[in-house]
Order: C-alpha cells, then structure tokens, then sequence
C-alpha cells in the first residue's frame, strides 16, 4: 500500500500513549493502597463524619468500581497506540483503524454505562458529568471509525488507479 | 469485469516487456502489472495516451468492453 509521510508527532504521541499503557498497567497494583490511604486522609482530616452528609461510596465499592474504569481505559489507549502506529508509518488509511475507532466508541459506551450505574448507586456531580460525557465521546468515536472506513475505501481505490 | 485490458497481447506484439514500458510510460512496475492483470480500478488519461504513444496503438486497442452475456 502506497504511504504518506512518516510523521513525527504521531510516533511522539504514540510514545505518550506507550508511557500511559505502562503506567495505566503498573496503576492496577497500587489502586488498593492508593484508595486506602486517600479514605485514611478522609477520615483524619474529618472530612467523613455523622454530621457531614458527604456522598462517600464504600471502600470495596471504590476499589471495584476504578479497576473497572482503569481497564476500560486502558482499552482505550490501547487502540490508540495501534491507530498512532499507522499514522506514525505514514499509514493511516488502513482498514483497521475503522474497527479500532468502533472499539473506542464501545468502550465509551461500556464506561457511560459503568457511570450511569454509579449515578444510582454513590452519585456525585463529577459522576454525572463523566456519564454525560463518555455518550459524547463514543459518538464521536463512531463517527471517526465511519470517516476512516469510507477514506480507506478511496485510498484503496486511489492505489488501484494507474 | 466487464472492462478487459489487452496491454499484454500489445505488448506481445510490440516485443516489449513489462520493465521497459514501464520505464518509457513513467509507471512502476507494480502499477502496470496492475492494469496488466485487470485489477485497475480506474486508468489515468495521461497513462492511457503513454501506453498509446509507447505502443503505436488505439485507446480501444487497449481497452475492451466485453457485455455480461458473452461472458
């Protein structure tokens, strides 16, 4: 397949997106101990007490419910390195990128749904915002993978004009 | 497809082989073997009349329309 120019700024936001991958990954050991000692600083600081009506979801419920936030999310990022490989290969036409654009936009909608399900059970004013959000971003998502698979298809047929 | 592309019986003719043409029309090899091989989408005017110019032939020497029923 004929290629584009390589392009820096893809492989130096391709990097990025490496280094988030790694670090999303080794996040996924301290995310206990990490939620442990932000409740501790709560309950010193008196942040959490019978007279304070603060929206406070339990303990096992906070680890649970950012394990499952951190691996969608790092689902997302994922896609991205592949899409940004392309791009940094002067490749952005390729097929995939269409599928892994609907991969991001089910992930988005899979995470609208993780923070819908929060708004019923610990709702907050940033858990509403992220449930508002995530629909946005998974329907931009789509319409990036319909983009790409229509452009693939002229570029396939530009490469079959002589 | 319905569009069939003799390059190769020309090309037969005119003793010539794919390298060479492909020099003299500005193709690659790669593209050329395309056409050649009836894969081509789409062909260029300015590709057309370099074939027709390297060739001493007509467009429609290159180029046949075959109706899906002698198929």
């Amino acid at each position: 397949m004929g290629q584009l120019k390589n392009n820096h700024l893809a492989l130096v936001l391709r990097i990025i997106a490496d280094i988030l991958i790694a670090s999303g990954f080794l996040s996924l050991f301290f995310i206990p101990s990490v939620i442990r000692s932000f409740y501790d600083i709560l309950y010193d600081s008196g942040a959490r007490t019978e007279n304070i009506r603060t929206p406070f979801e339990p303990y096992d419920f906070a680890v649970a419910f950012v394990y499952v936030c951190a691996v969608l999310f790092i689902g997302i990022l994922i896609a991205g390195h592949f899409i940004l490989r392309t791009l940094e290969k002067g490749n952005p036409f390729d097929a995939r990128n269409s599928r892994r654009f609907t991969i991001v936009g089910l992930i988005s909608l899979l995470l609208t749904i993780v923070f819908v399900a929060k708004i019923f059970m610990y709702n907050t004013l940033l858990t509403m915002l992220a449930a508002a959000l995530f629909p946005l971003i998974g329907l931009v998502a789509f319409v990036l993978a319909e983009v790409f698979k229509q452009a693939s298809d002229l570029w396939h047929e530009h490469q079959l004009t002589v | 497809m319905p569009i069939r592309i003799n390059l190769d019986v020309l090309m037969a003719k005119k003793r010539i082989g794919i390298n060479v043409l492909s020099e003299r029309i500005g193709l690659t090899q790669a593209n050329l073997s395309i056409l050649k091989n009836d894969k081509a989408k789409a062909i260029r005017f300015s590709t057309l009349e370099a074939i027709c110019r390297e060739l001493e032939c007509q467009p429609g020497d290159i180029i046949e329309y075959i109706a899906e029923e002698e198929e």
